[in-house]
């Protein structure tokens, strides 16, 4: 398993963050976004592209391979009864074996400034 | 008539977010057939599905919702014989639900897939063994496709599924919308393949493609007609 853990901090436009080396065997990648300012996430002004971003020529260039779009403010509680979470995700499938020993890192993209962090997880 | 092929496929889970786009990491051929699967903890989110190469969205073969959980919804959606392909890693699948929500995902390219079959049924049930209804294709050489859902922490048992190949299993805590795709690739003409997991609701749901019969692509014959079977 490879893990990092990318604190929170106030962030704006478009950010990568560190990447990991996904182990051998890899069956999922996997990215928690942190917003920890309940305001952010109920304000219907704030929103986030988050992209799970793999690279196959040690770093150089990223690729992304699974995104999503989060909107603050929607009212969604989720089954663990957050309201407005931050975005998860997680990519899995025997065909991510293939980008073992590839780099993993996340991207951002947010257009007003919140408050975010993120753990990436590959495994 | 040659059978269907599975060409490749890859899974997804999320939550807290109303869109999505997974990527094929192998190419995607001229003629493929794209099958995408969704479940989703929110009724509200019903979701359109394009792709960055070809023209056009998914069509919807078949969609269910959990009778005891409204708010748990599953869909099919498809292209058949996509007319453009992609070098590996560039052919990306796109879902907009309109709505934040938590969902699994799965989509899957096959070969030899020519027209949907109307056989599509859902069912659902609490027993241990989930299983769509048994439905017959009209003809042989086909495609079954089937997927299933909870609303509960009874997670499936593991991911061994019954007369069926597993493809993929995300979110089996439920944390966000667990998911469990098989499917059948048969010249027989009935199945029933199923899955199993914890006592508990659950909603499963069965498609049909039928191969080509001269490996050109077809027109869609005829429209899904979806049929619940009711609380087993």
């Amino acid at each position: 398993m490879a893990q990092i853990t990318i604190p929170n901090a106030v962030r704006q436009g478009t950010v990568s963050t560190p990447s990991v080396v996904c182990p051998a065997g890899l069956s999922s990648a996997a990215i928690v976004v942190t917003m920890p300012n309940q305001s952010e996430r109920d304000d219907v002004g704030n929103t986030m592209e988050v992209r799970l971003e793999f690279s196959t020529d040690g770093g150089t260039t990223f690729k992304s391979y699974f995104t999503v779009g989060w909107q603050g403010g929607s009212g969604y509680v989720d089954k663990q009864g957050v309201r407005n979470p931050p975005a998860n995700m997680t990519l899995a499938g025997d065909s991510l074996g293939a980008l073992s020993g590839s780099r993993l890192r996340c991207t951002f993209v947010i257009p007003n400034a919140v408050t975010a962090g993120c753990v990436i997880t590959a495994l | 008539m040659a059978l269907p092929g599975f060409s490749q496929g890859i899974g997804a889970t999320a939550g807290g977010v109303s869109s999505a786009n997974l990527l094929f990491s192998s190419a995607v051929a001229v003629g493929d057939s794209i099958i995408v699967h969704m479940a989703t903890n929110n009724s509200s989110g019903a979701a359109t599905v394009v792709d960055n190469v070809n023209a056009n969205t998914y069509a919807q073969a078949v969609k269910s919702t959990l009778a005891t959980s409204t708010n748990t919804v599953m869909q099919t959606f498809y292209k058949l014989a996509v007319s453009s392909g992609a070098a590996a890693s560039t052919y990306r699948v796109s879902m907009n639900f309109g709505a934040s929500l938590g969902y699994g995902a799965w989509i899957g390219a096959y070969t030899n897939l020519a027209t949907v079959s109307s056989v599509a049924s859902s069912s659902q049930g609490t027993s241990t063994r989930v299983q769509p209804p048994a439905v017959t294709s009209s003809a042989g050489s086909v495609l079954f496709t089937y997927i299933a859902t909870y609303d509960d922490l009874n997670n499936f048992a593991s991911t061994a599924v019954q007369g069926g190949t597993f493809r993929s299993l995300q979110d089996n805590a439920n944390a966000n919308q667990t998911l469990i795709v098989g499917d059948v690739i048969t010249s027989s003409l009935t199945v029933q393949p199923g899955f199993s997991k914890g006592a508990g609701g659950w909603v499963c749901h069965i498609a049909a493609f039928v191969a080509s019969t001269s490996g050109a692509a077809a027109a869609v014959l005829s429209p899904f007609r979806f049929v619940l079977m009711g609380v087993q």
